[in-house]
């Protein structure tokens, strides 16, 4: 994986940890942290997290399934209890009253990039629960392998230990923990004496301020400072066409951005990761105007409406565009396999050019739907059975391209079933198809040996009846006929979706649908990964299939605003 | 020969019966286990030592595989073939020879399988494969003779031998050769006519569409001599003309005396012809002879104990099968696929050599490597517990222990007292990952190469 890639994600799973109020000028932690901080994440109101996850009427379904019955009667697990007790013991409280204990008042976790090294405090209680706490981690330390590495030691009056590698501190109700103990004497400094610290940072503040109301978790990456440490990650080539085409416009943003926070707001139906970082227009360069479109104003199609939809993904990308700028983008050998594709193609699309004529006769707006295949009426019936796919395109000038790509997709047809021959598989047999006078069908399927046309252990093509479809501006590219069927007929979804440039959505039901079909499947990849028997696969995959249910699906977007570019995951929960 | 004394056949092959000199013990059982099957848990081997090696030997050849089990593998082929993925199907081999309760017919479907050599690397079609491998669990205690034909029109083998069509304008020899040669006769036991004879026998057999069929205007309807006998023979006449030869249950017993007995030295013809006759007798029944060889005095004698070099598949299988273990199957056909043994995809047309050809200073190291992964890999689990819960639900929860019970269940030859001393005095802990290296360490020592 390419550095600058290693960056982002690395950077999207940072902000992806961390309730601010909004209230506060400024952070209380934050002046507990070095100025050279490029990494600040707090959950304000931890008691508020824990009480979600641990109260959650999810956490009661789960535990009154059977497989999670069995699951406590193992011996793993009974010696998880056995620990559990044993801690509650020590600490004379249940451990639900020693987290709301520990966690009573705040947590923060920051990363100072002069130290390189991190630093946890994490507020509790009062000072007594804290020295407690810190007592007997020394005791369980000692039980261990390493009870020779523990050390105590004192700071400014301040009663420190160290196990391991980890050292930490009391200071009344707080305990500060790190890895390095210069940085862990810049904190107590700082906490003792005040002084220089991450709320100077002008960046720090700036992002301080977008804070929202009911936020569980904030966090905070200096990313202007990340680009100094590591010699501007976000500035070469992603060299993965794939990968480009998913976040190629993100990096563009970071490189020139100044920060990036995260935060995490959730109730009992949805839990929401909001990602936001600032962001012009003007900083997207001319190559990769392909993402955002034109002052990154670009914003995906609506989605035709159709049932069982498992997967909706609408998008703004111009296709065209990133083909013909492939040699900006990209370095020699990417673009020798564009150049080798772009042969082929012309050649598979009957001499026209694929990057300009084909890619540039679609709009740049996308849409790709994935739905669950129904096969109890079809046969053969294939064992692996998957969902149906499509693309849908717009076309600019439909009239003339509806011919055009017909021809193209008849050619096609025929070129497959010429290899297919040759390797001796399953030939196409091509039908047409009116719907009214505004759309017509370009349909295809399988045609099975005569010895399995009643086969309900089919091979997997038999998932597969390429089509297109064309209603007036709408272009689709389908898996299947039926599929194709249904896009061309639908309605599309009302504009509201049209703020983002990229919006995309599972749905859960459909998910779980979907891999029930597939149970034989997955049982018998269970036991062939775990070597588990049939009863134990059974009861996994009957677990995930139950635990699915507790789920309606996922939504992302990619939204790019005024000044700020946002992205956002959410998982909703079923009633 | 063995150990530089001619045997008597007669002695060679009268039924065993123990006595003080060779008890029926855990140790014999042990042997037993190992060499028709997959190896035995400490467990099964005290259960085995209260019956007769008679009974217990009957029991193996009679085992079938349960209805339920039966359902079990068809869903996991079936699921492996969705794919079209011949690795999938190794795996599944795998978990079979993991979970079989008929391990004598498993260990015959493996030895039919380097027998009838066929690689998915060039047949590549999974479905072929694994209705070739089907075939020969089918008939792998069954009737050579009906073994032989089906072979002889099975689609895997015909594609791999180049053999897919056979027109008798050209007839095409890689079958006739193959049959005669590695199949059921071995070389010097036919002639170059032989061969072009018995391939005009095969015109007209083709594979079109994965399927075998005879094209009738292919065949060519002329007479023809195959080994002294002449007529107007068309391939099935072929295939029983060449099993009925008495040389070919010379070369089939030679080959399972070596499978089961000993890797070297290859059999005379005086030991041979007695295992010979009786299974011509047998109208080439391969049950009865191969329970012949299991409750010989031969199979039982000292003398022929550790004298075998664990294939990579019997070493991996053995090791998990007598530790009850279970693990990720697809990693574990990987691993034996790196240490050269690849189910579904053997070398050659001649199979795996075997033998000694198993060890070199590589593959040495790499099943040292082998045992060192499936005991550190998570997915590893022992009766369903960790390996610490296993060996002290035996009685075995100290490295000297360990060292006693591997021995009983693992080993052919007894271990060096100086060995297992050193190893269990370097090793004193009895933590899960202490105990892990004790199995190791024993595992890396020369004498565990040996079945």
């Amino acid at each position: 994986m390419s550095r600058q890639l290693f960056a982002i994600l690395l950077l999207s799973f940072a902000l992806a940890v961390p309730r601010a109020t909004g209230e506060s000028p400024e952070s209380a932690d934050a002046a507990l942290y070095p100025e050279t901080t490029i990494y600040y994440a707090e959950l304000t109101d931890p008691p508020a997290l824990v009480s979600l996850i641990f109260d959650h009427p999810l956490r009661e379904k789960i535990e009154q399934l059977p497989q999670y019955q069995m699951a406590t009667q193992t011996p793993d697990y009974k010696r998880f209890l056995f620990g559990r007790a044993m801690v509650e013991t020590q600490l004379q409280m249940s451990w639900r009253e020693a987290l709301d204990t520990l966690l009573a008042k705040k947590v923060s976790v920051a990363f100072d990039a002069e130290t390189r090294s991190a630093v946890a405090i994490v507020r509790g209680k009062d000072e007594a629960s804290m020295k407690l706490f810190a007592e007997k981690m020394v005791a369980f330390a000692e039980l261990g392998e390493n009870a020779d590495e523990i050390r105590q030691t004192e700071y400014r009056g301040l009663q420190a230990y160290k196990i391991q590698d980890v050292l930490y501190a009391i200071s009344d109700d707080r305990m500060v923990i790190t890895n390095k103990p210069e940085l862990g004497r810049t904190v107590i400094d700082c906490l003792l004496d005040g002084g220089p610290s991450l709320n100077d940072n002008e960046r720090f503040q700036s992002a301080w301020k977008t804070r929202k109301e009911g936020e569980l978790a904030w966090s905070f990456v200096d990313v202007e400072a990340v680009r100094q440490y590591a010699s501007d990650p976000f500035e070469t080539q992603i060299n993965n066409p794939v990968l480009e085409l998913l976040v190629g416009g993100i990096q563009s943003a970071l490189a020139n951005s100044p920060y990036a926070t995260s935060s995490l707001s959730g109730d009992q139906k949805s839990l929401t990761l909001n990602l936001m970082t600032p962001f012009e227009a003007d900083w997207i360069p001319e190559s990769r105007d392909y993402f955002f479109g034109p002052a990154a104003n670009g914003r995906g199609a609506a989605v035709p409406e159709i049932d069982d939809t498992l997967f909706s993904l609408s998008t703004y990308r111009d296709f065209s565009e990133l083909w013909l700028r492939a040699g900006d983008l990209f370095n020699a050998d990417i673009n020798d396999g564009f150049a080798q594709a772009d042969a082929n193609l012309s050649t598979l699309f009957a001499g026209r050019d694929f990057g300009e004529d084909i890619l540039g006769s679609f709009q740049s707006e996308v849409v790709v739907v994935a739905t669950r295949q129904d096969f109890s009426e079809t046969l053969p019936r294939p064992t692996l059975r998957l969902p149906a796919f499509a693309a849908v395109f717009k076309l600019k000038e439909p009239e003339e391209m509806t011919r055009e790509l017909r021809r193209i997709f008849q050619s096609l047809v025929g070129f497959l079933n010429v290899i297919g021959a040759m390797n001796g598989q399953n030939q196409l047999e091509m039908d047409m198809d009116k719907i009214g006078d505004h759309a017509e069908l370009v349909t295809t399927q399988f045609v099975p040996e005569s010895d399995e046309e009643e086969s309900t252990e089919a091979g997997v093509i038999f998932n597969f009846s390429p089509s297109v479809g064309f209603s007036g501006e709408r272009f689709v590219v389908a898996s299947t006929a039926e599929l194709a069927r249904l896009l061309v007929e639908a309605k599309s979804s009302e504009a509201a979706s049209l703020v983002d440039n990229t919006r995309g959505s599972l749905n859960a039901r459909v998910l779980q649908q979907v891999l029930a079909d597939n149970r034989e499947q997955l049982i018998a990849q269970n036991m062939l990964e775990d070597g588990n028997s049939r009863e134990e696969a059974e009861a996994v995959i009957e677990l995930v299939l139950q635990v699915m249910g507790y789920f309606d699906g996922m939504t992302m977007r990619l939204t790019p605003a005024e000044d700020m570019l946002e992205a956002s995951f959410q998982v909703q929960v079923a009633p | 020969m063995v150990n530089g004394k001619s045997l008597d056949p007669t002695w060679a092959w009268e039924p065993y019966e123990p006595s003080a000199e060779t008890p029926w013990d855990t140790g014999a059982a042990a042997h037993l286990m190992r060499r028709a099957g997959f190896g035995a848990t400490g467990a099964e081997l005290e259960e085995l030592v209260q019956r007769s090696p008679a009974d217990v030997v009957t029991e193996l050849v009679e085992a079938q595989e349960s209805d339920v089990f039966q359902r079990q593998m068809r869903s996991l082929i079936t699921a492996s073939l969705a794919t079209g993925n011949t690795e999938r199907l190794a795996a599944q081999w795998i978990y079979r020879m993991l979970n079989t309760p008929a391990p004598l017919l498993e260990k015959m479907t493996l030895f039919w399988h380097g027998h009838f050599a066929t690689s998915a690397d060039k047949v590549e079609d999974a479905k072929l494969m694994q209705q070739q491998n089907d075939l020969l669990r089918s008939h792998a205690l069954g009737d050579f003779s009906q073994l032989a034909l089906e072979i002889s029109r099975d689609p895997a083998m015909l594609l791999y031998l180049d053999s897919a069509t056979n027109r008798k304008a050209h007839p095409n020899e890689n079958y006739a050769r193959e049959i005669m040669e590695l199949f059921c006769l071995g070389e010097g036991h036919y002639s170059e006519t032989d061969i072009r004879e018995l391939a005009r026998c095969f015109t007209g057999w083709e594979i079109k569409r994965e399927k075998f069929r005879i094209n009738r205007y292919q065949h060519d309807t002329g007479e023809k001599s195959v080994l002294g006998t002449t007529g107007k023979l068309g391939g099935e006449d072929g295939v029983s003309i060449v099993v009925s030869q008495d040389q070919t249950a010379r070369f089939l017993v030679t080959k399972l005396i070596r499978f089961f007995v000993m890797d070297e030295p290859q059999a005379d013809d005086p030991l041979v012809e007695p295992l010979a006759a009786q299974m011509r007798q047998d109208e080439m029944q391969i049950g009865p002879t191969v329970q012949r060889i299991l409750t010989s005095n031969l199979f039982f004698s000292a003398s022929v104990r550790g004298r075998k070099v664990r294939s990579p598949v019997e070493l991996a299988v053995g090791f998990l099968r007598s530790l009850e273990g279970s693990t990720d199957a697809y990693r574990l056909a990987s691993a034996v696929q790196d240490l050269g043994q690849g189910l579904y995809r053997p070398p050659s047309v001649k199979g795996w050599d075997g033998g000694r050809t198993w060890i070199n200073s590589s593959t040495l190291l790499g099943r040292s490597n082998l045992i060192r992964r499936l005991l550190d890999d998570g997915k590893t689990r022992f009766g369903k517990a960790s390996l610490k819960e296993h060996l002290a639900s035996q009685g075995a929860d100290s490295a000297k222990d360990v060292g006693r019970y591997l021995q009983k269940i693992l080993f052919a030859v007894p271990l060096p007292d100086s060995a297992l001393q050193q190893i269990t005095q370097s090793k004193s802990g009895r933590s899960d990952k202490q105990l892990r290296d004790v199995v190791h360490l024993l595992c890396t020592i020369p004498e565990f190469q040996l079945s």
